[in-house]
């Protein structure tokens, strides 16, 4: 097992170094490095999941502050797990895509640099998540919150790409503070860097500042709002294989941070699950909001990556405070909805940015009202998109629908067990706001995938469409299939994640023993959802044969319909995404925030003008109205201390040394 | 196979079969309180029968959605009746948790079909389209909630807890959950006052859109499945409000009980029956209404919440609301909560004039003493002036004023009626915070009576006519009433006289001044008192 582990990390250091001197085979030496260490990672997390022992291994190399030392137990198995997959997956569609780049922008790609950095950051992430030391587990977060720098915009084709980019460092690098600040409380507080002293250290003291500095900071990896901003936008410009590494794998590895925080700092308390819950709340209900109004069709895809964080945290804080409420049957419920929900969102989201890549790469464009009528001449692409967003919508019985049929029990069931109002209250109220963003989530995908993709073209853009090299054909048909058969396989899921959830229902208090009714209800429920998938299949085939029996006896004609009776119908004449979510926007306008820019009418004869309808990220303003035009104000107050002269520098020199000489002689 | 595994899959036959009559019970209600005769029963099923042997036309654009939604639209169907108890037998295909897999069926079927829309290219499809995908969107929170509210009542989380257990204490929480449905059935099976099923306007349509460009046996399969979703629907509302058989129809092995094969056909036809009269109901309904605009359909579904968000109230409190002064306390909420989403002045003095009545009847119910003449005295006194003189005067100062304008709210009806929720869930809170033991009268009423206090102020601060202020004030002060009554038990004559005088001044300075001002200024809105200037 450890000499598995080692040859992971050695075949993706490996890979990366040599990457770099590789030159013009970077591509094929990093795919091998990636795919093999997927395979072996793979491997690794699934036996680990199935009941192996945790792995601890150490490497006797020198650190600042602290040591080498790993820890691979089931909480990092399982996030383990989609990393390697994604690592696999997007590895071997690496050396692809990186020809299409090239063939694109010609010298400007630096194509060794890039495939090194892409090992770097699947090692990163790997790192991450198997780091038992304070100091390594702050170094690898480093390595992997810095790659996608290198990564998000490898042809910097324009200024949109570059301020993704800038926004995406700097809310990296404003992330870690929280964290720095974090660790340092817990090493001074237990003696030590190493995870095995925080464990042993009762951190009751400061137990609730340390849960909020990870709820910043891990959270902003997270992408919860109002911390996201960096998301639409990195998400967003990211090439194909390297969307599926940020949304899939790095959004877990914020929440693995998070996790495995609670799990140290210990036994959580009643206002961290209502924080947990309220963030949940806010971050799913304004994430799906704001991304159903998006005209960019893969900024809806990284809102709702947030709104689906958003779920998870507000299943978790209703299970710490199922925990509170002495409701063991819930918690069970609400944990193994949550692990069941953030493989389930690696898989669909990994999905759609694949497909999202594939289309972008021939129409440059991700406007919806520059697409339409694409699945026709992309079928491959399109039937894989309408894959993921029936996924993502919760449609029975594919995979995301069965996440949230547990997450729905457990609120409700967590209602009933109530001891008082207030947590009734709660649980039911939690239970409704499921149903809302459920509920715009189909709106949201609906929305997406039929304007941009069904219709007629409303563009010459929509034309150049193309299908995708066959590996990525075959990547996308990959992730189809799992989401596709992942809800059937639900109580095979079940024993991988029981372990898991019990040993967080034994951190809110929960004995083992009242543990098992929970384990067995959900055990049912998951069964019977297979169950009803394989009816539901079978009666869908028998519809479809009995309908297709009749069409063939009466004989179909293809031709143009009615459609209300148009004379001259044109695409343009069609749903925009801006009018289809308008109802929306303006019933939720506190939320959603639409700026309308209407012309003003002048003269008696009508004339051309434009109406523009806009939906900024009304976080990322309030952030820069609040904190940084303030602190840009400060800076340029303080730029007037550097003249440029030099006399002036010398006099702050000789002040500084007359102060300091005073207080060191007269004071101390 | 035991007995109940027949049973139920008969249920399903005689689903499948009877379906089509629905519609055409509607129609015929509608062609009959219109003067007409109407088309015959089974006018549907003569229709599918047309259809499934013409042959379809599909347009150029369209994609296998096209061709998906009717499979969809069926196999969703057909899947969510195995799941549902048909009239006292347990469905095939129960598990706990499967209400939420009936709300994902119809959400199934409802993906394929807006896609199916869009997949015409026709901007006629994407509005329904996009009308469809909005509505249901906001009602989907609502029916699972109402579902799940179903289900808590029978320990197994399951839709067929429906068949075999339900508790005859809950009969309020049944029958305001039946109402939440009803509301709720409207919109979700297009009926009026959300949708036409009969125009083909642009104004008016959000169903019948999407279906335009199917023909042939799609439009047979979508025309039968929309037939299965009503059933589905009105199938729930008559489990709610049938009362289940006192000894069950199945014991526990799934052999045939006591009451044998003509319980169960009794029962049966009582389902049948029932289901026949939610159709006649909703045809009343589309008959006697006007759809609604298409901003205040929302309007509907908030309500549907409200109501569904009343009845698990009532559930929850279920030791009380049996009673009689439970029942008058609950009508007292639904009062509020009409009243903050009613905009016509007239429908507001109806709903005070009905408060009132109930108020006054209040006092008997809660003294423990015998009624002493005093007692009755006062409340008659009570109950004449909250009930009669004071809705007379309303009533005539209203058929003085000019008609009021729309939009003269600063709130809109949505946003009361959730806040108006919003407060009554902090009036529980404030009760459980108050920590009294809860069979005390205090502890019961003590909520209801600050929730009509902050319906009261919501209805002052939302409102800009002045005759809608005088509303607020009048449900504030029943309010501070209900507040006042179980201290009040002593000494009740003078505090009944003094709020009986508060209000009569009240109501005769306002009405005074109201006329006075329409005389001085032609209107009421208060903004324009802004204006005034000495």
């Amino acid at each position: 097992m450890q000499s598995l582990f080692y040859t992971i990390l050695a075949l993706l250091l490996g890979g990366a170094f040599f990457s770099l001197l590789a030159g013009r085979t970077a591509p094929v030496t990093a795919c091998v490095a990636c795919v093999g260490a997927g395979l072996l990672g793979l491997t690794l997390s699934l036996n680990l999941l199935s009941g192996g022992i945790p792995l601890n291994a150490s490497l006797p190399l020198m650190l600042p502050l602290g040591d080498w030392r790993f820890r691979v137990d089931g909480l990092s198995a399982f996030f383990l797990a989609p990393v390697f997959l994604l690592a696999c997956i997007s590895g071997a569609i690496l050396p692809g895509r990186v020809r299409c780049m090239a063939d694109e922008s010609g010298a400007r790609l630096a194509v060794a640099r890039h495939c090194a950095c892409f090992c770097l950051l699947i090692a990163g992430m790997v790192l991450t998540l198997t780091a038992a030391d304070g100091a390594l587990f702050l170094v690898s977060w480093e390595i992997m919150s810095i790659m996608p720098f290198f990564l998000i915009s490898p042809l910097d084709r324009d200024v949109n790409e570059r301020n993704a980019v800038w926004v995406y460092l700097t809310a990296a690098r404003l992330g870690v503070l929280p964290l720095l600040l974090l660790f340092a409380g817990m090493v001074s507080e237990a003696g030590g860097t190493s995870f095995a002293l925080f464990a042993e250290r009762d951190f009751s003291q400061y137990a609730g500042l340390y849960f909020v500095l990870a709820l910043l900071g891990f959270g902003l990896k997270a992408g919860l709002i109002p911390l996201h901003v960096w998301m639409p936008e990195a998400h967003s410009s990211a090439p194909g294989h390297i969307a599926v590494l940020l949304s899939g794998a790095m959004l877990n590895v914020g929440l693995y941070g998070l996790f495995r925080m609670i799990l140290l700092v210990g036994p959580p308390e009643t206002w961290w699950a209502y924080t947990l819950m309220g963030v949940g709340a806010f971050s799913g209900v304004t994430g799906i909001l704001l991304g159903l109004v998006q005209t960019d069709f893969k900024r809806t895809l990284a809102y709702s990556s947030a709104e689906n964080m958003g779920i998870i945290s507000l299943a978790l804080g209703g299970a710490f405070l199922a925990g509170k409420n002495n409701a063991p049957t819930v918690a069970v419920l609400l944990l193994t909805g949550v692990f069941l929900h953030i493989w389930n969102h690696s898989l669909f989201k990994s999905l759609l940015f694949l497909a999202a890549n594939a289309l972008k790469e021939h129409t440059h464009t991700t406007l919806i009202h520059r697409l339409g009528g694409l699945q026709k001449r992309i079928p491959v692409t399109g039937g894989c998109f309408a894959m993921a967003s029936a996924a993502i919508a919760g449609i029975p019985p594919l995979n995301g629908f069965m996440s949230e049929l547990l997450l729905y029990l457990g609120f409700g069931l967590g209602g009933k067990a109530a001891g008082n109002t207030e947590t009734m209250l709660l649980f039911w109220g939690a239970f409704f706001i499921l149903g809302g963003i459920a509920g715009m989530t189909l709106f949201a995908f609906v929305r997406v995938y039929g304007l941009a993709f069904l219709g007629a073209p409303r563009s010459p853009d929509s034309l150049k469409a193309r299908e995708p090299e066959t590996l990525f054909q075959a990547a996308m048909l990959l992730f189809a299939v799992l989401c596709a058969s992942v809800g059937l396989f639900g109580p095979q899921l079940l024993c991988a994640i029981t372990p898991l959830a019990d040993v967080f229902a034994r951190a809110s208090g929960f004995s083992p023993e009242s543990l098992i009714e929970g384990t067995a209800l959900t055990g049912t429920v998951l069964h019977c959802y297979a169950l009803a998938g394989i009816g539901l299949v079978t009666l869908c085939i028998l519809a479809a044969l009995a309908r297709a029996r009749l069409v063939a006896r009466n004989g179909a004609v293809t031709d143009t319909t009615w459609a209300c009776g148009y004379s001259r119908p044109t695409a343009a004449m069609q749903y925009t995404g801006g009018s289809f979510a308008r109802t929306f926007a303006l019933l939720l306008h506190p939320l959603a925030r639409t700026r309308t820019q209407k012309p003003k009418l002048e003269n008696f004869f009508p004339e051309e003008a434009k109406v523009i309808v806009t939906t900024p990220d009304w976080p990322t303003q309030a952030w820069d109205h609040f904190l940084f035009r303030p602190v840009v104000a400060l800076a340029e107050v303080t730029k007037s201390l550097q003249t440029g002269l030099v006399n002036l520098y010398i006099l702050y020199i000789f002040i500084a040394l007359v102060a300091a000489l005073t207080w060191a002689l007269g004071w101390a | 196979m035991t007995a109940q595994f027949f049973a139920s899959l008969g249920g399903i036959v005689i689903s499948l079969l009877l379906a089509p009559l629905l519609p055409g019970v509607i129609n015929r209600v509608k062609a009959r309180v219109g003067g007409r005769k109407g088309s015959p029963l089974a006018q549907l099923y003569f229709d599918l029968r047309r259809l499934l042997g013409k042959s379809p036309v599909y347009p150029e654009v369209t994609t296998l959605f096209f061709k998906a939604a009717p499979v969809a639209g069926v196999a969703g169907a057909v899947a969510a009746l195995t799941l549902l108890p048909f009239g006292g037998v347990r469905a095939p295909a129960a598990f706990p948790g499967d209400f939420v897999l009936l709300s994902g069926l119809f959400a199934m079927s409802r993906f394929f079909l807006i896609l199916a829309a869009l997949d015409t290219g026709s901007a006629f499809e994407g509005m329904g389209a996009s009308r469809e995908a909005f509505f249901s969107a906001l009602a989907e929170p609502i029916f699972l909630f109402c579902l799940f509210i179903l289900c808590l009542q029978s320990q197994q989380y399951s839709l067929s807890g429906m068949a075999t257990s339900m508790v005859t204490d809950n009969w309020m929480s049944n029958t305001i959950l039946a109402f939440s449905l009803f509301l709720l059935l409207l919109p979700e099976n297009s009926r009026i006052p959300a949708d036409d099923p009969n125009t083909h306007l642009e104004l008016t349509m959000i169903h019948e859109v999407i279906l335009l460009d199917h023909s042939g046996p799609d439009l047979a399969f979508l025309k039968y499945a929309a037939a299965l979703k009503l059933w589905i629907f009105s199938l729930i509302i008559a489990g709610l409000v049938l009362p289940v058989p006192s000894t069950t129809l199945f014991d526990d092995n799934g052999a045939l009980g006591p009451l044998g094969i003509c319980g169960l056909s009794l029962h049966w036809g009582m389902t049948i029956a029932t289901l026949l009269g939610i159709s006649i109901l909703v045809g009343f309904v589309e008959s006697l209404m006007a759809r609604l605009r298409m901003e205040r359909v929302p309007q509907i579904l908030t309500m549907s919440g409200a109501f569904a968000g009343l009845a698990a109230l009532a559930l929850m409190e279920a030791g009380m609301t049996g009673s009689p002064l439970g029942i008058l306390i609950g009508l007292i909420v639904i009062s509020d909560f009409c009243l903050l989403g009613a905009e016509r002045l007239r429908l507001c003095i109806r709903l005070i004039a009905g408060q009132g009545m109930v108020l006054g009847l209040i006092p008997l119910l809660t003294t423990d003493s015998v009624l002493s003449v005093r007692i009755i005295v006062a409340v008659a006194v009570f109950f004449a002036v909250k009930a009669i003189v004071l809705p007379w005067f309303l009533w005539r100062t209203y058929k003085k004023l000019p008609p009021q304008a729309p939009g003269a709210f600063y709130l809109g009806n949505t946003a009361c009626v959730l806040l108006g929720l919003a407060a009554f869930v902090f009036s529980l809170w404030l009760n459980a915070r108050l920590g009294l033991a809860a069979n005390q009268l205090f502890s019961q009423i003590f909520p209801i009576a600050f929730a009509t206090i902050f319906s009261g102020l919501l209805l002052i601060i939302s409102r800009r006519m002045a005759l809608a202020q005088i509303f607020g004030y009048l449900v504030m002060e029943n309010g501070v009433y209900l507040l006042g009554m179980p201290m009040a038990q002593e000494s009740s004559i003078w505090l009944e006289l003094s709020i009986l005088m508060d209000i009569l001044v009240a109501a005769f300075v306002m009405g005074i001044a109201l006329t006075h001002l329409n005389r001085a200024f032609d209107s009421t809105d208060v903004e324009r008192f802004a204006t005034l200037k000495d």
